[in-house]
C-alpha cells in the first residue's frame, strides 16, 4: 500500500507541476479579460464598457499629466460585462487595494451603461453574462479561477491562441490594407489594442451594423434608476482612492444623433454624478475628425488623441484647483 | 457525478482511504461504505432517483429469497415474472412509456381514428437501463438454480449500487460480483496500479478523443444539410471515435476503479475497431451487454440452433431488442436491424466464429488480407453509427443519400475551429497506434511489462495530452441518457 501511495502522490505532483508550469503560460494575449485579471491591485482605474476599454490610453494620461506611480490602469470592459451595476462594483472593490493609494480614475460615461432593457439586455441577464459574475479573484497571476471558469478545453487552447495573437502581433505591420478581420490584445496598462482594417468599405459596413444594433437598443431601452446608483456608488468608492472625472467619449456622429434621440437630457440625468465627481468632460462636440472601427469605439490613433487630451484637462483642472 | 469532474477527483480518494483504512477490518464495513458511497455517488444527480434503485433492491432480495424456499414452479414462475415486471416496468415507464404513445397515436390518426393520451413529463433515471439489467440477472440466474440467493442485503445493495459500474455498465452478473462482495478483499499492488493505468486511460479517451471528436460530430449531424457526402462522412467518423472513446473511456475508468476497491470487473470492450467481420465486432463491442442478450435472450429462444427461419428469427430479436434498448427511437430499431442484416449472413453460412483470435498476433502489421478484412467492417460499422447518431429518420436518410453520392469525392469542408480539428485528427492517429500495439491487452495503456522508467515516460506523455488537449467542461456520457 505505501508503494502505491508512494507513486499516486508523484503522480499527483506531475498533475499539479505540469498544470502549474502551464498557467504560467496564459497572458493578456489569450483574450480581451486575462490581462485585466491577473495583474495585481490598481488603485487608479479608468472605469466604463468598450468604448473605455479601447478608446483610453492610461500610460498617454498618465504622461500627459506628468504622473509617475501609481500609474493609471484601464479595468473597463464591455456593455455585456461592466454596465454600472453590483457585479463590476464588487470587481472594482476587489480590485483596489486598502493597504495602497491611488492617484485619480477616469470614469467613462454613456447612456447605455446606465440604461436597461428589459429584452435584449435586463439587468439579470447581462449581469449574469458578465466576465465579473462571480469571478472571486481579479488580481492573482495566474488566475487559475478564471481560466478554470473560462477554458474548460485544456491548456493546448490557451497556449495556441497565446501563440496565434503573438503570430499576429508580429506580422501586424505586413498585414494587408484590405485585411478584413481583427485582433487584439491587452497592453501592460490595461489599455485594449484592437487591429482592424481601416478599409473604408469595411468600416461602413461595420458602422452601418452598429448603428442597426444601437437603434434597436434605444427603441426598447429607458434609464435605469439600479445602473444610476451603482455609478454614483462607484464614483464614491473611487473617490476614496483620489480623484475622479467623469468623461463622455467621442463617438461617429450618427451614433450621437441616436444617443441624443434616445436620452436628449442625458447631462441632467448625470447631475448628481456630475457633482459628486471632481469633472466631467464631454468629448463627443469636440471639432476633430476622429477615427472609429465601427462607428462605437476609437480607433487606435484617434485613442491616443482623446486620451492626450483627457490628460491635458485634468492638468488644467488640477491647476486651476492649485491656484484656487 | 460525473467520473471527468472535480468533484469524483476528490470522492475517489477519500473513499479510497476510508475503505482501506477505516473500514478494512470488517467486510460488512466495507461493503456499508460501498453502499454509503455508491448512493451518494448516484444521488449526486438527483436523490430521488435513488427510492427506484432501493425499489429494485428490494425487490429482488426479497425475491432471490422467496426463490430459494419455494419448491412449487408455479410459484416460482410468479416470483421471477415479478422481478421482471417491476425491473422491465420501471424502465418501460422511464424510458418507453412516451414512444409508445406517440406511436400508438401515429398509428391510429393514419386509420383515421384519433385520440388523445397525453405523454407524461419524465426524466429518465441515469443508468436505469445498466442496473435494471444487472439486478434482473441476479433473479434469471437464482430462478434457474445458477447461484444461491445472498441472505446478506448489504452485499446485495452493494451489488446493485455499486458507483463505478452503476450507471454505464459493465452490466455484471451477479455469478461474477456477488461472490466478491461475500469475501475479504486484500489490497493488491500490481492491480491497483494497473487499475490506475486503465483509469488514466480512460480518460485520455474521454476527455481528449470523445469531447473534442464530439465538436465536430455535433457540428455536422446538428445541420446535415450543410454539407457535401465527404464532410457527412467525416463527421460519421468522428461520431465514430467519439462513441467509442466516450463508452470504453467510461469502462476503463469503471474498471480501473473497481480494481482499487479490489474488485474484478468484466471487460466490456476489446479493441472492436480491428474487428475483421461483424460478428467479431459484436464479440468485441459492449461486451457485457451483448453477452447479456447472448444468454438471457438468445439461447433461451433456441440460439443458433433449429431450422434457419428459428435462427433467422432469433438473430433480429436480439438485434431490434439491442437497439430499443439503447433508446426508444426508430433509429436504434433501425440501427439494430442493420447490424442484424450484416450479421444474419456470416451465421447462415457459418462463418461468425472466423476471428476469434486477436488480429494478426505475434505481427507487427496485419496482413493485406486482414487489412482490407478490417477497412471493410470498420466502413460498416461507420455507417451503421450515422442511424445511431443522426436526430431523426430524414436525417438519416439524407446523410446516407450525399455519402453514397457523387459529392463524397469532394474535398471535405473544414470544420471550425480548423488547428483543433487538425490536432483531434492527429490524436486519433495516436489512439489507434496505441490500441494497435496492445490490442491483445485488457486495455490500451496495460503496460506493466514495460520497465520502470518508459512506464513513467508514457504516463507523462498521456498526462500532458490530457492536461493539454482535454476538455474539463461539463460533458456527460453518451450512455448515461440509455
Amino acid at each position: 500500500m505505501s508503494k502505491f501511495l508512494k507513486n499516486t502522490f508523484l503522480f499527483s505532483l506531475i498533475v499539479l507541476i505540469i498544470h502549474l508550469l502551464f498557467s504560467f503560460c496564459a497572458n493578456s494575449y489569450i483574450d480581451d479579460y486575462y490581462g485585466k485579471l491577473s495583474n495585481g491591485h490598481k488603485n487608479s482605474l479608468v472605469i466604463g464598457t468598450s468604448r473605455a476599454l479601447q478608446g483610453i490610453v492610461p500610460s498617454i494620461v498618465d504622461s500627459t499629466i506628468g504622473i509617475q506611480e501609481p500609474k493609471l490602469y484601464n479595468f473597463a470592459f464591455t456593455l455585456s460585462s461592466s454596465p454600472f451595476g453590483k457585479v463590476y462594483y464588487d470587481a472594482i472593490a476587489k480590485k483596489i487595494s486598502s493597504e495602497q493609494a491611488g492617484k485619480y480614475s477616469i470614469i467613462s460615461i454613456d447612456p447605455w451603461s446606465i440604461s436597461e432593457n428589459q429584452f435584449l439586455y435586463s439587468i439579470e441577464k447581462l449581469d449574469h453574462s458578465s466576465v465579473l459574475f462571480q469571478l472571486d479573484n481579479v488580481t492573482s497571476h495566474p488566475n487559475f479561477e478564471y481560466l478554470y471558469d473560462k477554458y474548460p478545453d485544456g491548456w493546448g487552447n490557451i497556449i495556441m491562441k497565446r501563440a496565434e495573437t503573438s503570430l499576429l502581433i508580429k506580422n501586424a505591420k505586413k498585414l494587408n490594407k484590405n485585411f478584413a478581420g481583427s485582433f487584439s490584445f491587452i497592453n501592460q496598462d490595461g489599455y485594449l489594442k484592437v487591429y482592424a482594417s481601416l478599409d473604408e468599405n469595411v468600416v461602413a459596413k461595420k458602422t452601418s451594423e452598429k448603428l442597426k444594433l444601437y437603434q434597436e437598443l434605444a427603441d426598447s431601452s429607458k434609464v435605469s434608476e439600479h445602473r444610476m446608483s451603482f455609478l454614483l456608488k462607484i464614483i464614491s468608492l473611487l473617490k476614496k482612492q483620489g480623484d475622479v472625472y467623469l468623461v463622455r467619449l467621442p463617438v461617429h456622429e450618427e451614433m450621437l444623433q441616436i444617443e441624443q434621440n434616445y436620452m436628449p437630457d442625458f447631462d441632467i440625468i448625470m447631475t448628481e454624478a456630475i457633482s459628486l465627481s471632481n469633472g466631467f468632460y464631454d468629448m463627443t462636440n469636440l471639432d476633430h475628425n476622429f477615427k472609429f472601427t465601427d462607428g462605437n469605439h476609437l480607433e487606435k490613433s484617434s485613442s491616443k488623441i482623446v486620451s492626450m487630451k483627457i490628460g491635458k484637462w485634468i492638468k488644467t483642472l488640477n491647476k486651476q484647483a492649485a491656484f484656487n | 457525478m460525473l467520473f471527468n469532474s472535480i468533484d469524483f477527483a476528490i470522492f475517489l480518494p477519500i473513499v479510497f482511504v476510508a475503505y482501506w483504512f477505516l473500514t478494512n477490518k470488517s467486510l460488512r464495513s466495507q461493503n456499508l461504505l460501498i453502499v454509503a458511497a455508491s448512493y451518494l455517488f448516484y444521488g449526486w444527480w438527483d436523490w430521488t432517483f435513488l427510492l427506484l434503485i432501493l425499489l429494485s433492491t428490494v425487490v429482488d432480495f426479497t425475491i432471490g429469497l422467496k426463490l430459494k424456499k419455494e419448491k412449487s414452479p408455479l410459484y416460482r414462475r410468479v416470483y421471477l415474472w415479478t422481478s421482471i415486471a417491476v425491473n422491465l416496468g420501471l424502465l418501460g415507464v422511464f424510458k418507453y412509456y412516451n414512444f409508445f404513445i406517440d406511436n400508438f397515436i401515429q398509428a391510429f390518426t393514419l386509420i383515421g381514428v384519433e385520440f388523445s393520451v397525453s405523454s407524461l413529463d419524465l426524466i429518465l433515471p441515469v443508468g436505469i437501463s445498466f442496473y435494471s439489467f444487472q439486478t434482473l440477472s441476479y433473479t434469471i440466474d437464482v430462478y434457474n438454480k445458477k447461484l444461491n440467493p445472498t441472505t446478506d442485503f448489504v452485499s446485495f445493495a452493494a451489488f446493485v449500487s455499486f458507483f463505478p459500474q452503476l450507471v454505464a455498465g459493465p452490466i455484471e452478473r451477479a455469478t461474477n460480483l456477488i461472490p466478491q462482495f461475500l469475501s475479504n478483499r486484500k489490497f493488491s499492488y500490481p492491480e491497483a496500479s494497473s487499475g490506475m493505468r486503465q483509469i488514466l486511460w480512460g480518460l485520455f479517451k474521454k476527455v481528449v478523443i470523445a469531447d473534442n471528436c464530439a465538436l465536430f460530430a455535433n457540428q455536422i449531424f446538428d445541420n446535415p444539410e450543410l454539407y457535401d457526402g465527404s464532410t457527412l462522412f467525416l463527421g460519421a467518423l468522428f461520431f465514430t471515435f467519439q462513441i467509442y472513446c466516450d463508452f470504453s473511456g467510461y469502462s476503463d475508468i469503471a474498471i480501473g476503479t473497481a480494481r482499487l476497491f479490489g474488485f474484478n470487473l468484466m471487460k466490456n470492450f476489446a479493441f472492436p475497431y480491428f474487428s475483421r467481420d461483424i460478428a467479431e465486432f459484436w464479440r468485441r463491442w459492449h461486451i457485457s451487454l451483448s453477452t447479456w442478450f447472448r444468454d438471457y435472450v438468445y439461447i433461451p429462444l433456441g440460439g443458433s440452433q433449429g431450422s434457419k427461419s428459428k435462427k433467422i428469427r432469433n438473430i433480429f430479436i436480439i438485434f431490434l431488442v439491442s437497439g430499443f434498448w439503447h433508446g426508444a427511437s426508430w433509429n436504434f430499431i433501425l440501427w439494430g436491424a442493420l447490424n442484424a442484416f450484416l450479421f444474419l449472413p456470416l451465421l447462415l453460412m457459418k462463418q461468425n466464429r472466423n476471428n476469434i483470435e486477436v488480429v494478426a498476433l505475434n505481427r507487427v502489421l496485419p496482413n493485406y488480407r486482414e487489412f482490407f478484412q478490417i477497412l471493410v467492417t470498420f466502413s460498416l460499422v461507420v455507417i451503421a453509427w450515422i442511424f445511431f447518431r443522426a436526430k431523426d429518420l430524414n436525417d438519416t436518410f439524407l446523410i446516407i443519400n450525399n455519402i453514397f453520392s457523387s459529392s463524397f469525392f469532394t474535398i471535405p469542408s473544414i470544420l471550425t475551429p480548423k488547428i483543433k480539428m487538425i490536432y483531434t485528427l492527429g490524436l486519433i492517429c495516436f489512439l489507434i497506434i496505441v490500441e494497435w500495439i496492445h490490442r491483445d491487452k485488457e486495455f490500451g495503456l496495460e503496460i506493466r511489462h514495460y520497465s520502470k522508467p518508459i512506464r513513467w515516460i508514457v504516463y507523462t506523455a498521456v498526462l500532458l495530452l490530457i492536461i493539454t488537449f482535454g476538455y474539463f467542461g461539463e460533458s456527460e456520457f453518451i450512455y448515461f441518457q440509455f
